[in-house]
C-alpha cells in the first residue's frame, strides 16, 4: 500500500510541477525575448536561450525614456496607496463587521456596489473635479483614486468577522479602547488577509494606465504603464524592445513580493499553528 | 513599523501638494507621434529654448489611441495644451465646436504660399484658416524588387492596373507543402479599430466610388452600394480565394514586407524608416496605386492647432513658426519617414539617400487624393464597416456570388446611413 | 462599584459611538469623492444624449437603454462577457480550490510552489497580456512552436474568430488562479483544528472530512471568492483591448467585450451618455449575479460571512 500512496504523492507533484511550468512559462519567455536581437527575436524555431544574448533592448527602452523615473513614480504611488487602502479597508472593515448600528447594511453594501462598476465610468467626472482643485499633473492627483478599494473594504469585513468576538470583549473589560482594539488585537491576527490585500492593492496601483494618463501632462510624472505604452506603437509591435519594456515594468514587483513573501508566508505557518 | 510608515505617508503628502512654481513661461506641445516628436519635436524644443531663455517647451507624446483619448477628456475638460499635433480628422469635433483658435495672418499667408494644396485644402472651415498643416501620410504600394526580378518581371515596372496587380500576385505568392510561405500581396484583413475599411478604401476610389458620398445639400451617405463597393470586395475574395494570393496564416502588413514574407503591400510612408532598421538589405521600390476605373488613394493630413483655452497662445504660435524651419522639415523626412508638407525645401539630399521617398511628392492630375470629411460620427461609421468587411472577408462562399456580395454591401450601407441618419447628417 | 461600572460602560459606550462614526465619515468622505458622486453624475448622464465636448447635451429620458437593447455590438459585448464569466470563474476557482488544498496539507516545497503560482497575479495586466499576444503568435508564437512538437498544426489563437475569445480565457485563468488559491488558504487556515481533529477522531476519512467540514466552514470564504472572481471576470478588459491592437490583432467582434464596447462608444465615438447606460446596465447585471450567489447559499451560515 505504501506504494499506492508514493505513487499518489508523485502524481501529485507531477501535476504540480506541470502546473508550475505553465504558470511560470511566460515569465520566463518575456525574460528570454528581451535579451534577444531582432532577428532573433522573429525566428521560426524559437529559442529559450538566446544565441547572442543582447542588452540592446534595454538600451532602448531607458534611452528612449527615463525608466528609472517613471519606476521611482509608480513605487512612491503604489507604496502610498497600498498604505491608505489597508488602512481604510482594515478600519471598515472592523467597524461594518464587529458593531451593530442602525443602517449598517445599507450603509456597507453602498460602498461594496462600487465594485461592480466598471472603473472606466468615474475617470470622467473625477477629473473635472481634479481640475477644479488643481490637482491635475500632481502626484496626489494621480494617487487620489487609489486612496480607497472597495474589495479591500470587501475582504477585511470578510475576514474580521470570522475573529471571535470574546477576543473583543475581553479587551474591553480591560479597558481598551476602540482604536486600541482595531490597533493592538485585530491587526495582527489578520495580518495575512492584509498581507494579501496589500499585493493586490500594490500590483492594481502599478497597472493603472487610463487615470494616470488623463491626469499627467509632465513626462517626469509618468508612471510605468504610460511608458510602456509609448512602445506600443500605432502599427507595429517590436517584440524584442517590448519585452524588455515588460520586464522592467514587472521585475520590481517580483522583487518587491519576493522580499515581503517572507513576512507572509510567515504569518501564514504561524496561524497555522495556532488552530 | 506602522509609525514609520505612518510619517511617510504624511512627508510624501506633503511633497505631493508641493507645487514648483516656476519663473519661466510653458508651452506644452502633445503629440500622437512617438518617433516624431522624439526626432523633431524635442530637437526644435531644444533650439527654441536656447533662443528663448524665458521659455520651457515640454513636448509630451503618447501612442495614438492614448493621445487621442487624452486630448478628448482634455478639450471636454477645458484643459487642453497649448499645442495640439493630431490629424485633420480627429480635429473635426472639436473644430466644429469651436474650441480652436484662428490661425494668425502670417500664418495664412504662409499656407498659401508654402504648404502642398492637396494638404491645405482641409485646413479650411468655415471660410477660415485655423492650424498649421505639418505632414501627410499618403498611401503607396511597395514591391520588393528582388522578388519581381527572381519571379521574372522587371523590378522597375510595377503593377499599373488592377490585371496587372492581380497577374504580378500570382506569380510572386509562393507556396510550401500546401502552405502560403510568401504572399504576393499583403492585404489588410483584420484588426480592430478602423484600419480595414481605411486600407480597403483605396481600391474603391479606383473602382469609382468611396465610403461618405457628399450630397449637393451639404450631407452624406454610403457611397459603396454600387458597382464600385461590388468591385473593390470582389476582388479581395478573389484574390483570397480564388488566385489565393493571400491569407491568413500568414503575416501581414510592413512586418511581412520586412521579413520578406510578401512582396507587395500598400502603406504610407513611415515604412521607409521602419524598414531601414528592421531589413536594411531589402531591395524595394515604391509606386503610386494602380488603376482600375481611375487612380487614386487616400491621405491623412496632419498638424497643429492652438486651443482657445491655452495657457500661453502666443508662445504657441510662435513655436510652430519655429517647426517650419527646413531643418525640422529635413529631420521629419529623414528620421521619421513622414512626408512634410512644405513645398519649398530642397529635400534632394535625403531623396538621394531614399530615392523611393520621391513617389509620395509625386501629383499627376489624374491621381485622386481624399482624405476623410472629418464628420462627428466617421470614426464610428469606419469602426463598423470594417467590422463588415472583417467578416466578409473569411467567407470564402462569397466567391462567384454576387448576390452574396450585394447583401454584404447592402447591410453595411443600412448601418453606415443609419448611423448618418441618427446624427442628422444623412441625404439623399 | 456598580456607578463606577455603569461610568466605564457609558463612557465605553460614547466612545463606540465616536469611534464608529468617525470611521464611516472618513470612509464615506473618500468613497463619496473619488467613487460615489462621480458615478451618481455619470449615471445621470446616462439619460442624457452627450458627445463629451458639448456641441450636444439633450435629456432624452431612456433612449440610450432602449438604443442598447437593440444594439447589436452589445448583444455580442454580453455574450462574450456571460462566456467569460461561465468558463473563467468555476474553473479558476475549481482550480483554486485544489490548489489550496494543496497548500494547506504542507507538502514539501510548498511555499516555492506558493510564489510561483502567485507571479501571474503579480504581472501588471497589461504587461501579462503582451506577453500573452507574443505567444498567441501563429507564425512564431511560442504556443503554436510546442505544440508543434506534438504535430498539432498552428493553431490560429488570436486570428480565429471562434478561438479568439478561449484564449482571452485561458490567459485569465492563468492570472488568478494562484491569487484565489491564497484567499483560499487564509480561509482554511481559519478552521479551527478541534473541528478537523474531532472528524478524524470519528473515523473520518479524506474525502468526508473535505465534504462534512471543510466545505460547509468554508462558504463563506467561497461565496466572497465566487462574488469577487465573477466581479472582475464581469469587468474585463485590459487583455481584450490589448489583444485587439493593430493589425494582427484579434478581430474586433471575436472577443468584444461590455467594458470594451463601452470605452469604445466613450473614448472613441464619443457617446457618453450612451457609454454611461451601458456601464449601469453592466452594474445591474454584476449585482443581480450577486444577490443570487448570496442567496442561494443562504441556507447555512456558519459564523461571519453575510
Amino acid at each position: 500500500m505504501k506504494t499506492v500512496m508514493y505513487f499518489r504523492k508523485f502524481v501529485l507533484y507531477l501535476l504540480l510541477s506541470a502546473g508550475a511550468a505553465f504558470m511560470i512559462l511566460p515569465f520566463i519567455w518575456m525574460l528570454s525575448t528581451a535579451f534577444k536581437p531582432p532577428q532573433e527575436v522573429l525566428s521560426i524555431k524559437p529559442r529559450f536561450i538566446p544565441a547572442h544574448p543582447t542588452l540592446e533592448n534595454f538600451y532602448a527602452v531607458f534611452a528612449k525614456a527615463p525608466f528609472g523615473r517613471f519606476i521611482l513614480n509608480s513605487t512612491i504611488i503604489a507604496v502610498l496607496s497600498t498604505v491608505s487602502i489597508a488602512l481604510t479597508s482594515s478600519l471598515g472593515g472592523f467597524v461594518f463587521a464587529k458593531y451593530r448600528f442602525p443602517g449598517r447594511g445599507l450603509l456597507f453594501w453602498t460602498l461594496i456596489a462600487t465594485i461592480m462598476i466598471p472603473p472606466q465610468i468615474f475617470v470622467f467626472p473625477l477629473y473635472l473635479f481634479m481640475r477644479d482643485v488643481g490637482l491635475v499633473d500632481t502626484y496626489l492627483g494621480i494617487l487620489a483614486p487609489s486612496l480607497i478599494m472597495g474589495f479591500g473594504l470587501f475582504l477585511m469585513r470578510q475576514t474580521i468577522s470570522t475573529i471571535p468576538d470574546e477576543l473583543l470583549d475581553s479587551a474591553r473589560i480591560d479597558g481598551c479602547s476602540e482604536f486600541r482594539i482595531y490597533w493592538n488585537i485585530i491587526l495582527p491576527v489578520i495580518k495575512n488577509a492584509v498581507g494579501a490585500l496589500s499585493i493586490y492593492a500594490f500590483i492594481t496601483s502599478w497597472g493603472y494606465l487610463l487615470w494616470p494618463l488623463i491626469i499627467t501632462n509632465s513626462e517626469e510624472l509618468f508612471t510605468v504603464p504610460l511608458g510602456l505604452a509609448v512602445f506600443q506603437k500605432r502599427f507595429t509591435v517590436e517584440y524584442g524592445p517590448m519585452m524588455a519594456a515588460c520586464t522592467v515594468a514587472t521585475l520590481p514587483l517580483i522583487l518587491a513580493f519576493a522580499i515581503f513573501r517572507r513576512r507572509i508566508v510567515e504569518s501564514f505557518v504561524l496561524s497555522g499553528l495556532k488552530g | 513599523m506602522r509609525r514609520y510608515s505612518a510619517v511617510l505617508m504624511v512627508l510624501m503628502l506633503v511633497l505631493g501638494i508641493f507645487v514648483l512654481a516656476s519663473a519661466k513661461k510653458v508651452i506644452t506641445l502633445q503629440s500622437g507621434y512617438p518617433e516624431i516628436a522624439e526626432a523633431v519635436y524635442k530637437v526644435a524644443a531644444a533650439d527654441f529654448e536656447k533662443e528663448h531663455p524665458d521659455v520651457t517647451v515640454k513636448v509630451v507624446y503618447y501612442n495614438l489611441r492614448d493621445h487621442e483619448q487624452k486630448l478628448a477628456m482634455e478639450f471636454a475638460a477645458g484643459t487642453p495644451p497649448d499645442v495640439v499635433e493630431t490629424s485633420t480628422y480627429f480635429i473635426a469635433k472639436f473644430l466644429a465646436a469651436g474650441m480652436l483658435q484662428e490661425a494668425p495672418p502670417d500664418i495664412v499667408q504662409y499656407i498659401e504660399k508654402s504648404v502642398m494644396p492637396y494638404a491645405a485644402q482641409f485646413y479650411k472651415y468655415d471660410g477660415k484658416i485655423y492650424g498649421m498643416p505639418y505632414f501627410i501620410g499618403i498611401i503607396a504600394l511597395y514591391y520588393n524588387k528582388d522578388m519581381f526580378a527572381a519571379e521574372g518581371l522587371n523590378p522597375d515596372r510595377p503593377p499599373r492596373t488592377w490585371e496587372e496587380l492581380i497577374g504580378f500576385a500570382c506569380r510572386l505568392a509562393k507556396y510550401e507543402n500546401g502552405r502560403l510561405v510568401r504572399s504576393g500581396i499583403s492585404l489588410r484583413l483584420s484588426g480592430g479599430g478602423s484600419g480595414v475599411a481605411e486600407k480597403w478604401w483605396p481600391f474603391l476610389i479606383q473602382a469609382g466610388g468611396t465610403i461618405l458620398e457628399k450630397t449637393p445639400d451639404g450631407k452624406y451617405h454610403a457611397g459603396f452600394y454600387n458597382q464600385a463597393g461590388f468591385d473593390a470586395l470582389n476582388l479581395y475574395i478573389k484574390l483570397l480565394y480564388l488566385y489565393k494570393v493571400d491569407g491568413y496564416e500568414i503575416k501581414h502588413d510592413a512586418e511581412a514586407f520586412a521579413l520578406e514574407q510578401t512582396a507587395m503591400f500598400e502603406r504610407g510612408a513611415w515604412v521607409t524608416g521602419y524598414l531601414k532598421t528592421h531589413n536594411p538589405n531589402i531591395h524595394y521600390g515604391i509606386a503610386l496605386l494602380p488603376k482600375y476605373k481611375q487612380r487614386g488613394t487616400i491621405s491623412a493630413n496632419f498638424g497643429f492647432y492652438v486651443p482657445r483655452k491655452a495657457e500661453n497662445p502666443e508662445l504657441a504660435w510662435d513655436f510652430i513658426r519655429f517647426l517650419q524651419r527646413p531643418k525640422y522639415q529635413l529631420l521629419m523626412l529623414e528620421k521619421s519617414g513622414w512626408i512634410p508638407v512644405r513645398m519649398d525645401v530642397d529635400y534632394s539630399s535625403i531623396l538621394k539617400e531614399t530615392p523611393q521617398l520621391a513617389t509620395f511628392f509625386q501629383t499627376p492630375k489624374d491621381y485622386i487624393v481624399e482624405s476623410y470629411t472629418g464628420i462627428s460620427p466617421e470614426n464610428e461609421i469606419m469602426t463598423k464597416l470594417a467590422d463588415y468587411l472583417v467578416k466578409a472577408y473569411r467567407r470564402s462562399d462569397l466567391l462567384d456570388n454576387p448576390d452574396g456580395i450585394w447583401k454584404v454591401l447592402e447591410e453595411a450601407a443600412a448601418e453606415v446611413n443609419g448611423i448618418l441618419k441618427r446624427e442628422g447628417l444623412y441625404g439623399e | 462599584m456598580e456607578m463606577r461600572a455603569l461610568k466605564y460602560i457609558s463612557l465605553g459606550k460614547a466612545q463606540r459611538f465616536f469611534f464608529i462614526a468617525s470611521v464611516v465619515l472618513l470612509l464615506y468622505s473618500l468613497f463619496g469623492i473619488l467613487r460615489l458622486y462621480p458615478i451618481f453624475q455619470m449615471f445621470r448622464l446616462s439619460f442624457y444624449d452627450f458627445d463629451l465636448i458639448g456641441l450636444k447635451k439633450e435629456f432624452i429620458g431612456l433612449r440610450n437603454y432602449l438604443d442598447l437593447f437593440h444594439d447589436t455590438n452589445f448583444h455580442i459585448a454580453l455574450r462574450n462577457t456571460l462566456l467569460v464569466v461561465a468558463i473563467s470563474v468555476p474553473v479558476t476557482v475549481g482550480l483554486s480550490f485544489v490548489l489550496a488544498l494543496f497548500y494547506n496539507a504542507r507538502l514539501r516545497l510548498r511555499s516555492f510552489y506558493q510564489l510561483i503560482y502567485f507571479i501571474p497575479a503579480i504581472m501588471p495586466t497589461a504587461a501579462v497580456s503582451l506577453i500573452w499576444r507574443w505567444m498567441y503568435d501563429p507564425g512564431y508564437g511560442l504556443l503554436n512552436y510546442i505544440l508543434s512538437w506534438f504535430g498539432i498544426g498552428p493553431v490560429p489563437w488570436l486570428v480565429n474568430e471562434h478561438i479568439a475569445l478561449y484564449s482571452v480565457v485561458l490567459l485569465w485563468v492563468w492570472k488568478w488562479v494562484g491569487y484565489y488559491a491564497i484567499l483560499f488558504l487564509v480561509g482554511l487556515q481559519n478552521i479551527p483544528e478541534m473541528y478537523k481533529d474531532a472528524a478524524k477522531v470519528d473515523g473520518a476519512n479524506w474525502w468526508q472530512l473535505l465534504h462534512y467540514v471543510i466545505l460547509p466552514l468554508l462558504k463563506p470564504v467561497t461565496l466572497f471568492i465566487l462574488i469577487i472572481a465573477s466581479t472582475w471576470a464581469f469587468r474585463i478588459f485590459v487583455p481584450v483591448y490589448i489583444l485587439t491592437l493593430g493589425s494582427q490583432g484579434a478581430p474586433g467582434n471575436a472577443v468584444r467585450v461590455i467594458v470594451y464596447d463601452m470605452y469604445e462608444n466613450f473614448f472613441v465615438f464619443f457617446r457618453v451618455g450612451y457609454a454611461s447606460a451601458e456601464g449601469f446596465i453592466l452594474f445591474l447585471i454584476v449585482a443581480a449575479f450577486t444577490f443570487a450567489q448570496l442567496r442561494l447559499t443562504r441556507a447555512s451560515e456558519v459564523e461571519g460571512g453575510v
